[in-house]
């Protein structure tokens, strides 16, 4: 038998006398108690260790657990300390196991999105009042049904959850196939990194950007239009700027087709030259004029473009508050993410300008998802934000008195509180001023963190496989923004049946056929 | 609590269960086994086995259930094989028992590794969903017991299996090859194939390296000893205060929502990934290894600072040095090698290295990473026999090898870590065409802590090994009291990295 070197290699090439019983031998049981008496030191800290830690900073608070909270027997009910060493399939991420100790949610640690299919459909709530709340979109989209040929905008409002277009990527890909249409809506035009996988955005450097969370304190109104944010160029003599939209080729969208180029602009100080191309011809030059209120100019495109270019000349101030690639007929849905928002910057906007850009667009529903970025403070009552949040939903209201408005409620979140990850403690709350704020409005409401699995669920989305929400416990990953929204989906299809039912529409044309020739 | 819920608790068997290093359950667990074995760990050989044997045995149990039973199933089978492998003097005879113990393994290492991903491929190819998997021990244990407790639809794959069944067939291929002779007896063989330590995530050692050492006595000095527990406590830091620390606050985010990110942020993912599945694996091993020690077992360095090396050659010496080495010994040479002309070298690398992706999980993506790795490991044997023809014998600086080296490296866990390749060429692309120099600042100071810990990891990992060895034996010779001291804070700073809050998600305006 071949009998190698046994020792760690590194040994061989170290000084050994280093103390004076070195190469001594040990004994076994001399390893065992220093092994006991280093237990025995660390109980005694876990004893002496004061429960709610010691403060260093407002960022930094030492902790050391309890015996019962190190060995998980805190409350055998609630927590959990799971997980298996899954060391292969993972690619080795997690060989040692996860530290992290777990509240238990409804859902298994490791759950599939079968398992969060599988829960009861979460319904769309309605006020007591108001059980049509919802009743103007679905007549229009039952209309389009029976062969209508009118464009039915739906405006997806969200905070991060929403950005690179996830949530309304799938909404919009399930609508348009359900009810015809085509083209990804009004996109936001910023000097952001462009991160909207559907299509590519970039501009030159001389636009400046206008956004309700840049301008908190602004005095004045900001002037955007629907989308919540403008650009513009300085007042300056002469000048260039272009705008490029391009489209990435995602699955979701083989082909990017789209009938219409919309762009809603003003003009102020002197006229300017606009110029829209694709790469093989010019589809629009033209002056616009100075002193020129908010327009839409609609411009017509034929069959598949990889790219439109908008060319600006001239010494006057644009300002871009939109622009949008369309079929003529169908759904048009619109991502529109807001960066940190709570859904609480809209009475911050010019309203004249707001209402003048959804009375051009003419939008029939508004999707409200907030509620992310009120959870980090933990407060006693949330009275506040409902009232915001209520003052929003009536100034919508006011400005496009037919709309339907669904409130989709905040999703889970959790935190890591004295080494255990666990929901927020106030989500809830949150939930049910939200809910409050949508009824009072005469609004629909949707609730997301009961869809999910209810409290510790975004655990559950975080380790599942595949990864439903990234490990900050907050964000939906692509496949769980795609998997919550199909749960909203089928919620609203379920109405949207309901509704045929109850209100007898024809239905016997078949599916409208659009297309960007028509 | 009653002896009947402790008796449960200390029994049970679930996900949550595992005895895991990280945790206090494990450690309790050791101090029982230490405990016990000084009682007999100075009896015979036997004596010891068995109690190591047993403890390693109910250590599987904890994290794998009734999959158990499997490990022994692979023991007692290439135990007997062996030993007629051993005994036989025909050729044929050999030669087919052999294949036996390789078939028999690797189809069960095959069925419950790959059944997914094949059904996927051979559904995709034709279309329809033709196939299922059905979880066959599930099925037979239903009909044994009548009733349908077991779900035959979910097939999981046993802990450690990858590296058990390997460490199996380097012992049955040895014995083949004559270079070892069997074991006597099954104790003996059953301890050296469940040993605890080694078990989960290896390192895979061979049984020239480990048997002799069950016959020796139990000799470990108090040097090795301190040796130990530094390994220990290394390993914590790598795996709790760095790998998961970086992995829970940056990486996972980026590789999950890559379409958030830019590319300057994608790549310091990329940088963020390389060191700490390093730090996880490796520290994974460092705990195993100073484990194995204080029970007096010497297990083979797994990682070398394999971020240094010059060449990808180098690489796979210094990185899973145990699987790196098995797949050389098993399966390069078993395909011929070099020695059967220079194309077949390159097929047999490149084969090698897709088989030994395909080995760490059943994707497409794995396929990738091994192909990337054979690929430029034939490169680069291609450019070293043209330069060893060269007149001009050049040669790139070190630093510039170890730099296009280690981007080599970091290219292939962008396959290793990301979802899906669709995600991974994503990520690819996005760091290409859409890096946003003007951004780099903001994102610095947004992610200091990390990026400051990573440096910091980085800055260790590069540390000249006379450095390493030098802080390694300046902690084995300060003083006992100093040393407990020393593991106090570290076991401390280990838990506040743990239990730490999460880095908020940072959002960038440009």
């Amino acid at each position: 038998m071949i009998i190698r070197s046994q020792r760690y290699p590194a040994t061989a090439t170290l000084p050994l006398r280093i103390f004076a019983d070195a190469e001594k031998a040990v004994r076994l049981s001399e390893i065992t108690a220093g092994l006991i008496l280093v237990f025995a030191l660390l109980l005694l800290t876990s004893l002496a260790f004061p429960p709610e830690g010691i403060r260093i900073s407002s960022r930094l608070t030492l902790t050391f657990p309890s015996v019962k909270e190190a060995l998980g027997l805190t409350d055998y009910s609630g927590f959990e300390t799971s997980f298996s060493i899954d060391c292969s399939e993972e690619g080795f991420s997690n060989f040692a196991g996860d530290p992290n100790r777990f509240e238990k949610s409804s859902l298994p640690l490791k759950c599939t999105p079968e398992q969060i299919r599988a829960l009861p459909v979460q319904p769309i709530e309605y006020p007591q009042d108001r059980k049509d709340a919802l009743n103007g979109i679905m007549s229009k989209l039952a209309a389009l049904r029976a062969g209508n040929r009118e464009l039915v905008r739906i405006l997806h409002y969200g905070d991060s959850q929403l950005e690179a277009d996830r949530m309304t990527m799938y909404l919009r890909n399930q609508l348009q196939r359900e009810f015809g249409g085509g083209g990804v809506g009004y996109v936001a035009l910023s000097p952001q990194i462009p991160i909207n996988p559907t299509v590519k955005i970039s501009m030159s450097d001389n636009w400046g950007y206008s956004i309700p969370a840049v301008k908190y304190k602004h005095p004045s109104p900001l002037r955007v239009g629907h989308m919540l944010s403008s650009v513009s160029l300085p007042l300056k003599q002469q000048k260039t700027a272009w705008i490029k939209v391009e489209r990435r080729p995602i699955k979701a969208y083989p082909s990017l087709r789209f009938s219409r180029i919309k762009l809603l602009v003003a003009n102020s100080f002197a006229p300017i030259y606009l110029e829209v191309k694709t790469p093989t011809k010019t589809i629009f030059s033209n002056i616009i004029p100075s002193n020129m209120d908010m327009q839409e100019l609609n411009l017509s495109m034929q069959g598949s473009h990889e790219s439109v270019t908008l060319h600006f000349r001239g010494s006057g101030c644009p300002e871009i508050y939109g622009l949008a690639l369309d079929f003529n007929s169908g759904v048009a849905v619109d991502n529109i993410p807001l960066r940190s928002s709570s859904g609480i910057d809209f009475v911050k906007a010019d309203v004249q300008l707001l209402a003048k850009s959804y009375s051009l667009i003419d939008a029939k529903f508004v999707i409200m998802q907030f509620g992310a970025n009120v959870v980090p403070q933990i407060m006693k009552s949330y009275s506040y934000y409902e009232e915001q949040l209520y003052r929003q939903l009536t100034l919508i209201k006011q400005m496009i008195p037919d709309v339907s408005i669904l409130v989709v409620g905040v999703s889970d979140m959790a935190r890591r509180s004295n080494g255990v990850l666990a929901s927020y403690p106030n989500i809830a709350k949150i939930r049910n001023a939200q809910r409050q704020a949508a009824f009072r409005a005469g609004c629909a409401f949707w609730d997301t963190y009961e869809a999910m699995g209810g409290k510790n669920s975004i655990i559950s989305w975080a380790y599942a496989s595949p990864v439903l929400a990234t490990k900050d416990f907050c964000h939906f990953s692509n496949n769980g923004a795609t998997l919550v929204t199909e749960l909203l989906y089928r919620s609203f299809s379920r109405d949207f049946k309901r509704y045929l039912a109850t209100n007898g529409k024809a239905h016997a044309t078949p599916l409208a056929e659009n297309s960007p020739s028509q | 609590m009653d002896i009947y819920t402790i008796m449960e608790e200390i029994f049970a068997c679930n996900e949550g269960s595992a005895l895991i290093f990280t945790r206090l359950s494990f450690w309790i667990f050791f101090i029982i086994l230490l405990t016990g074995y000084t009682l007999v760990y100075k009896k015979t050989h036997l004596a010891k086995s068995l109690y190591l044997l047993l403890f390693s045995l109910f250590f599987y149990y904890k994290s794998s259930g009734i999959y158990f039973l499997l490990l022994l199933f692979s023991t007692t089978l290439d135990f007997h094989l062996a030993k007629v492998i051993y005994r036989s003097h025909r050729a044929l005879v050999r030669k087919l028992l052999v294949a036996l113990s390789v078939v028999v393994n690797l189809g069960l290492l095959a069925y419950f590794k790959y059944a997914y991903f094949l059904t996927s491929v051979v559904n995709d190819f034709l279309g329809e969903e033709a196939f299922r998997v059905v979880n066959i021990f599930s099925e037979a244990f239903n009909m044994f017991t009548g009733d349908e407790k077991f779900d035959v639809d979910n097939l999981i794959l046993p802990i450690g299996i990858s590296f058990y069944t390997f460490q199996i067939l380097s012992y049955t291929v040895d014995v083949y090859r004559r270079k070892v002779a069997p074991v006597s007896n099954i104790i003996d063989f059953g301890f050296y194939v469940s040993f605890f330590p080694s078990l989960v995530a290896g390192p895979i050692v061979r049984a020239a390296e480990f048997i002799p050492q069950i016959y020796r006595e139990y000799s470990v000095t108090r040097r090795e000893a301190w040796l130990a527990v530094f390994l220990i406590l290394n390993g914590l830091v790598k795996k709790v205060a760095i790998s998961d620390y970086i992995s829970l606050n940056f990486v996972d985010r980026v590789f999950d929502t890559p379409s958030l990110y830019s590319g300057f942020e994608l790549l310091m993912g990329v940088y963020g990934y390389t060191i700490q599945i390093y730090c996880d694996f490796s520290g994974y091993t460092d705990i195993a290894i100073g484990l194995a020690l204080l029970l007096g077992f010497r297990l083979p360095p797994n990682f070398n600072s394999p971020y240094r090396s010059s060449s990808l050659r180098e690489f796979w010496r210094r990185w899973h040095i145990s699987l790196s080495s098995w797949l050389r010994d098993y399966l390069y040479i078993s395909l011929g090698g070099n020695r059967k002309g220079r194309i077949r070298t390159y097929l047999n690398l490149m084969l090698t290295m897709l088989l030994g992706g395909l080995w760490h999980g059943a994707s497409y993506k794995f396929l990738a990473w091994g192909g990337l790795h054979g690929l430029a490991l034939a490169a680069g044997r291609f450019v070293e026999e043209r330069r060893a023809k060269s007149k001009r014998r050049w040669r790139l600086p070190t630093f510039v090898s170890v730099l296009l080296t280690f981007h080599f490296v970091c290219l292939t866990w962008i396959f290793f870590r990301a979802a899906d390749m669709t995600l991974a060429l994503d990520i690819i692309h996005r760091i290409g065409a859409e890096f946003y120099l003007s951004a780099i600042p903001d994102i610095v100071v947004g992610y200091s802590l990390i990026f400051g810990l990573m440096l910091a990891a980085y800055a260790i990992h590069f540390l000249p090994e006379r450095v390493k060895v030098w802080y390694r034996e300046a902690f084995i010779a300060l003083p006992g009291v100093v040393k407990i001291l020393v593991v106090l804070l570290v076991v401390f700073f280990v838990y506040q990295a743990s239990s730490s809050e999460m880095q908020p998600f940072i959002y960038f305006q440009f």
